[in-house]
């Protein structure tokens, strides 16, 4: 019989998500694994059964940690960034019974929102200001729900979607689920990282005139896809 | 060289030509059931393979045959160990006590795509 297991599986995990991450799926060998993880190549087969079994495991315990932590109060709090930023009215009162909360759950809400700068600060019992035009909905949605994940969780997600969900049936309902958690954001969330992993955040143009993007053919990119 | 092949809820690997008279063993069917894996694993070819019985080993130039390592029983079939495909399984009564098999294949990344996808759908 093969010996018991003696490794920390998170700690081997969170060293293959650096290695999937940075390198992605297929470039990554099970060499760069094992010199990553430390363990020895028998030990690996025998813990994961195969490198899509750890991709796996990473993927699962990154999107796992997407859920985590109180969920609720997501939802509760995306729903009142929706309400207030939609009707630009930064009332309490009305919040409280849209949400149908307390009122000291809605004034939570406000403090949170106001935070992030959505709204402006409490002045008496007077309607706050709302400070996020109706035109940025989509951008604090996608804030609030990648506040709820690492870049790494992301990272890995990206890979997943790019490398592995087009052909593997497993791997994009992984996806989904984690899209679903996400939120309605998630492609923004999703392409917001991916432009900020190659570095491309701040130097983008306002995209103030949609029409200017060039609409000659696309780029053909080489034919990476596996076969 | 060998060849992987699913079907039938089994995993079939064959060894061809001379390799099958090294191993003393043409092939090696086991349930999908027990197959945890298969990974594209040229480097595996190169590590230490353990005690044969029975086999061929000249290191650097073949390894084919049962191999004993760290308590694990491997099914090794590598020549120049480019194109290997590492299986995993449970080791059982189902799997003759195997609890790998590292082989050349024609075509690793079919062969690997091939085994994933069936344990996928099972």
């Amino acid at each position: 019989m093969a010996r018991p297991r003696s490794f920390d599986e998170a700690v081997v995990v969170d060293a293959a998500t650096r290695c999937f991450t940075d390198l992605g799926y297929a470039a990554t060998s099970v060499d760069d694994l094992v010199s990553a993880t430390g363990l020895h190549r028998g030990s690996l087969y025998g813990a994961f059964g195969s490198k899509r079994g750890l991709f796996l495991a990473a993927l699962a315990r990154h999107t796992s940690t997407t859920h985590g932590g109180p969920e609720d109060d997501d939802e509760q709090l995306r729903a009142a960034a929706e309400r207030v930023i939609a009707t630009q009215s930064g009332s309490t009162s009305v919040l409280q019974r849209v949400l149908g909360v307390d009122l000291a759950e809605s004034e939570r809400l406000m403090d949170a929102l106001e935070r992030r700068g959505v709204v402006g600060p409490a002045v008496a019992t007077r309607a706050r200001d709302v400070l996020a035009p109706e035109d940025q909905l989509d951008d604090v949605l996608a804030t609030l729900a990648s506040s709820r994940s690492s870049a790494r969780g992301l990272d890995l997600l990206l890979v997943a979607a790019l490398e592995l969900a087009p052909h593997d049936d497993e791997v994009r309902d992984l996806v989904r689920d984690a899209c679903g958690a996400l939120g309605p954001a998630a492609a923004t969330v999703l392409g917001r990282r991916l432009l900020e992993r190659a570095r491309l955040e701040e130097d983008l143009p306002e995209a103030d005139a949609p029409h200017a993007v060039p609409t000659g053919p696309a780029p053909t990119t080489p034919a990476t896809r596996r076969a | 060289m060998a060849r992987i092949r699913v079907s039938d809820g089994q995993l079939e690997v064959r060894l061809t030509g001379l390799d099958a008279l090294w191993a003393l063993r043409r092939r090696l069917v086991v349930p999908l059931s027990a197959v945890r894996g298969a990974t594209a694993d040229p480097g595996a070819a190169a590590e230490p393979k353990g005690v044969r019985a029975p086999g061929l080993h000249m290191p650097g130039v073949a390894a084919v045959g049962t191999f004993h390592r760290g308590g694990d029983k491997t099914l090794y079939a590598v020549h120049s160990g480019r194109r290997t495909v590492v299986v995993q399984m449970e080791p059982g009564a189902d799997t003759a006590g195997f609890a790998r098999a590292v082989v050349e294949v024609p075509d690793p990344r079919a062969a690997v795509d091939d085994v994933n996808r069936a344990l996928s759908r099972r």
